[in-house]
């Protein structure tokens, strides 16, 4: 979580903390054939960096390298970065009582939107900042955590409708200890547009993942980031990897959009990100 | 040239005509320069980069403490009822300020307008409340937390437009007018020339709210001993700050030193003194302790305010073979609450002065919003101006088929269209056509714009712009220096100027290091404190080097007379043929006799004085209009899908006469261009309508760009049209080259998407909406 940014925002004012950083199982990567594990201190330079993530976990690797800038990729780590609480403006003014800090009103929905939600934002208008939890909701990842266990990546992530207080299904207490990327042949690709060249969030990012097989992409999905609340996964199934088929796809996934005034562009973001990001992996095979 | 002879100045309601001094003309420089014009590394390039040059938000005093504001939650309301019982319990709370106990202080704007020091009705989000001190800067800001205070809130507008349509406002820029009336510049007839044109545009750009973002926020520490003040404050210009706040002290000026050597950055926010100057004085006086206030980042984005937002909306008449008829400029600017320093808002100086257009109309209406007072940011104006002006001459070029090059060859002035005097062009050459013209050289600008015209609609389409400027930069009196050469060789130049990162003090020490022959390595440069240095003017309006440039060249010619008149006894040699160098005065080999020398150290050890000393001021400038030119190309390549503009290439030339460091005026153009480039592409204050508040005071979410934002191919040229207007032949730089960035960029999005962006800025969201209109609804 970047615990220490909402204690400079007066969003949180915790007692006491606790150091994690002294905790080495929480830390490493360790790649073979079943596929990636990952420590939940691994640093985004470390993903970022990794031979074998890189090639077998493009989306992954191009994410975390695509994250913030050099100086914050190598102390930031994976767990923190996919815990990561709202960038909203309004919740990260203490001044705002907005529903996610207990108030009863989302100020974004009717007031500056232009990086808000457009899916899932009937109840508040929240973006998921996280660029790793979009590639690894893509390559179906695990969360281990010290707690319950395991979660599946699909689950882990929550909705303001299944809780406003919390992005994650992370009971109390319970800490995230590894991920797991299983390894199933699968190419991945990340992307993401923004206003800046660094230091900056994505407007939208998307990872893609699919087997391929001839012209066909089988098992294709695309999710989408800083859209929704959550990581905005898209199930394809089986498509033709042309450009006709992967661009009649992407305008079918951003028809259920419910843009906000300031934030209609981003339909047209999303829709040219899912049709680049599966394209790269069309493009790949040639 | 010669120099203006009078200065009028009004005297207890005379008018008086006061003689300029008497000063014996310096030869200019002959054809080769040892040090000047050199790329000398930075004097205290080591001390900054080893973190041992003391900035006053750095400096720690013994028994010092920490004051911090408690500002206003609200952008407009009375405030019913302050609690500090809280905030005296934290641990270290020593005194709090409240607004009754400074009810007769206020801070004065260049134009006598006042801004209270603490309110109690405050009229913006962030307005300063009460102060409060303590022990270290944690318990000041947890006692800021725990004061309570509630507010009856009242009606406020953050929207400039809004606030000019309800009548709020008062007349913007230099003469200001009362309420309720724009301020009016005119001549020829606007309203004869439209109506006789047949070709004639006109539109609405829009500007938005810009921050400084100095890397050093606004800071002073002040101690009090013994009847004085000592101040040091991270300033433009310490002898400002000094009279302004011994005036608001209420103390002699001598009473007050400010110290100001390293700074970290202003870009005009820090041209006077601030509220935490008064209160770090104040109440250094009232504990008896030194006292340190400084702001936090997010302070930085509501005290003081940065570049205020505009509208101008601009018609313009054209002949069809390109000859500019008329210009017709409505500006809307905010002011803040106070009208408080509304000079630096309007955008009108360079509709009126730019081209050579014989009727122009321009009204400026500076409106009174809940917004901070504006202060100068980088070119004051005239980046806002250029915006709306030079997109306007890319429009009206286009109209009449013609290039915008061409266009602006056309319509360049011989005189300053509003004061009627010649512009400094000595030698029959115009800066600005120099300008245009190496610039479209380099970046082959006939070529390329013919090729974005020629090529097809891809999905990334790419296009080029021009845009140019004109600021006027002569520098002048006062500026008085002082050097003194000592007997081991090593010189001290005293000079009054900041150096806000531009190298200033490495310019005047290569100045004096030409004339004296003590290399730059052994000059040690003392500038910036009331005590040691002599009056100038802050570092603004570009006007550093060439007002202090000029007194450094005389102070060092007169150090030289008296080194060659010791050097031509000992060395048995007329003076002229002793070269002054390297530490040494030497007279070279002839055909009879070889060649011998002697150190400077020696020269000063034989001196009557044992010490030469100089001083210098500057003289005045001529009487003209001297102005810095530039222009700006760029290629941009648009990602119609993304709406992401990419500025490939670009190239700045600017012409500020004699170059005194290649590296440094390089690096101004570097600066001044990446700031640009955010005003134009990424910088802009979110304000929240509903609450008044900026919703991005951070430099996360307000996007100065990084260096993966710089165009890859990216030309700096200096262009030196020789300027013989004070004895160096330097003009500014400073604000030169952010002028015309975002213009020449929003041409280049038009050459390349056929779709005029008027509104600043140029985000992915604005290229998408105007590429892909979102769908209206039913």
């Amino acid at each position: 979580m970047d615990l220490l940014d909402l204690m400079k925002s007066s969003i949180r004012a915790p007692g006491r903390l606790v150091n994690l950083l002294t905790i080495d199982e929480l830390k490493g990567i360790d790649v073979d054939t079943s596929g990636a594990t990952i420590g939940a201190l691994a640093t985004l330079a470390e993903i970022a960096d990794h031979p074998d993530l890189a090639r077998m976990f493009p989306a992954l690797a191009l994410a975390a390298g695509h994250a913030a800038t050099p100086q914050v990729r190598n102390v930031a780590t994976i767990g923190g970065n996919i815990l990561q609480r709202p960038r909203c403006w309004y919740f990260r003014m203490a001044q705002y009582p907005c529903l996610k800090k207990g108030g009863d009103t989302c100020f974004a929905m009717d007031g500056e939107n232009k990086y808000h939600a457009i899916f899932e934002n009937s109840l508040c208008a929240m973006v998921h900042p996280s660029n790793t939890a979009v590639a690894l909701l893509a390559l179906d990842a695990v969360v281990r955590t010290a707690g319950s266990g395991e979660i599946p990546i699909r689950k882990f992530f929550v909705t303001p409708d299944q809780d406003i207080l919390r992005e994650s299904a992370l009971a109390e207490g319970e800490l995230v200890t590894q991920l797991f990327i299983p390894a199933t042949g699968a190419r991945s690709h990340y992307l993401e547009f923004r206003e800046r060249q660094s230091f900056d969030w994505a407007l939208v990012s998307a990872a893609a993942a699919a087997e391929l097989e001839g012209q066909t992409l089988n098992n294709a999905r695309v999710v989408l980031g800083s859209v929704a609340p959550i990581p905005w996964r898209i199930d394809l199934g089986e498509i033709a990897a042309t450009d006709e088929a992967l661009d009649r796809a992407a305008d079918e996934a951003v028809r259920g959009a419910t843009p906000l005034a300031k934030n209609k562009y981003k339909v047209q973001l999303a829709r040219t990100a899912i049709r680049r990001s599966l394209r790269e992996l069309a493009r790949a095979t040639e | 040239m010669a120099s203006s002879e009078y200065t009028e100045v009004v005297v207890e309601g005379r008018k008086v005509r006061l003689r300029a001094p008497a000063a014996e003309a310096i030869p200019a420089y002959g054809a080769a320069t040892r040090v000047v014009g050199t790329a000398a590394q930075r004097v205290d390039a080591l001390e900054k980069v080893t973190g041992r040059a003391v900035y006053p938000s750095d400096l720690r005093l013994p028994g010092m403490v920490h004051a911090r504001f408690v500002r206003s939650a609200r952008a407009h309301a009375r405030i019913t009822s302050m609690d500090l019982s809280h905030a005296e319990k934290v641990p270290g709370f020593l005194a709090a300020i409240g607004p009754s106990e400074l009810s007769e202080k206020s801070l004065k704007d260049m134009l006598g307008r006042e801004l209270p020091i603490l309110t109690e009705e405050p009229k913006y989000y962030g307005e300063e409340i009460l102060a409060v001190c303590a022990e270290t800067d944690d318990a000041a800001r947890a006692a800021a937390r725990e004061v309570r205070i509630t507010y009856e809130t009242l009606p406020f507008s953050v929207d400039p437009e809004e606030r000019v349509r309800a009548g709020q406002f008062v007349g913007g820029g230099w003469t200001p007018t009362g309420p309720g009336r724009p301020a009016v510049y005119e001549r020829g007839n606007v309203q004869k020339a439209m109506a006789a044109a047949n070709r004639i545009i006109e539109r609405t750009y829009r500007t938005a709210p810009n921050v400084h973002s100095s890397i050093e926020p606004h800071a002073a520490v002040a101690s009090y001993e013994e009847g004085r003040w000592t101040v040091w404050e991270s300033t433009q210009g310490v002898f400002a700050v000094r009279e302004e706040l011994a005036a608001m002290l209420g103390a002699p000026l001598l009473s007050v030193r400010v110290i100001g050597t390293h700074m970290g950055g202003g870009f005009g926010s820090k041209v006077s003194a601030g509220k935490y100057t008064f209160i770090a004085a104040y109440l250094a006086k009232k504990l008896g302790r030194p006292v340190r206030c400084v702001q936090d980042r997010s302070e930085e984005f509501v005290s003081p305010y940065g570049r205020p937002p505009s509208v101008v909306t601009i018609k313009a008449a054209v002949r069809p073979d390109g000859k500019l008829l008329a210009i017709e400029q409505k500006g809307i600017h905010a002011a803040g609450p106070y009208g408080f320093g509304a000079e630096w808002g309007h955008a009108e100086d360079m509709a009126a002065e730019m081209y050579a257009c014989d009727n122009v109309r321009t009204e400026t209406y500076a409106a009174l919003t809940h917004t901070p007072p504006p202060c100068a940011m980088r070119a004051p104006g005239h980046a806002q101006a250029a915006f709306s002006l030079e997109q306007m001459m890319d429009e009206i070029a286009r109209e009449i088929g013609m290039d915008p090059v061409e266009f602006r060859l056309k319509n360049l002035p011989a005189r300053d269209p509003v004061s009627g005097k010649p512009i400094a062009v000595p030698r029959g050459s115009h800066g600005l056509a120099e300008c245009l013209k190496k610039g479209g050289e380099l970046f082959q600008w006939k070529k390329r714009r013919k090729e974005t015209r020629d090529a097809p609609p891809p999905r990334f389409r790419r296009g080029v712009g021009v845009a140019a400027t004109a600021w006027s930069a002569g520098g002048g009196p006062p500026a008085s220096v002082v050097i003194r050469i000592h007997a081991d060789g090593v010189a001290e130049l005293f000079a009054g100027a900041a150096d806000i990162g531009t190298g200033t003090r490495t310019a005047l020490a290569q100045i004096a290091s030409e004339e004296t022959g003590v290399p730059v390595d052994r000059i040690r440069v003392t500038n910036a404190d009331t005590a040691l240095t002599s009056y100038c003017l802050p570092s603004y309006g570009s006007l550093t080097l060439a007002s202090t440039g000029p007194a450094v060249r005389r102070a060092a010619v007169a150090c030289r007379r008296q080194l060659l008149s010791i050097a031509s006894d000992i060395l048995e040699a007329p003076e002229k043929n002793i070269v002054l160098a390297g530490g040494r005065a030497t007279r070279p080999a002839s055909r009879k006799t070889p060649e011998s020398s002697v150190p400077i150290a020696k020269l000063v050890e034989l001196s009557a004085s044992r010490e030469i000393v100089g001083l210098g001021e500057r003289e005045g400038n001529p009487d003209m209009s001297i102005r810095s030119h530039g222009a700006q190309f760029v290629a941009v390549e648009v990602d119609t899908e993304t709406g992401t503009i990419e500025v490939t290439d670009l190239v700045a030339v600017n012409d500020s006469g004699r170059v005194i460091n290649p590296t440094m005026f390089k690096s101004q153009q570097y600066g001044g261009v990446t700031m640009g480039l955010g005003m134009g592409l990424t910088e802009e204050r979110v304000y929240d309508l509903e609450t008044g508040r900026p919703l991005n005071p951070n430099l996360t979410d307000y996007k100065v760009p990084t260096i993966l934002d710089q165009p890859a191919a990216f030309q700096a040229v200096p262009l030196e049209v020789p300027y013989d207007g004070n004895n160096l032949g330097a003009k500014g730089l400073g604000e030169p080259p952010i002028i015309p960035t975002a213009a020449a960029v929003a041409n280049a999005v038009y050459d390349a998407i056929g779709i005029r962006l008027a509104a600043l800025p140029l985000t992915p969201k604005r290229v998408i909406d105007a590429l892909h209109p979102p769908e209206s609804k039913p």
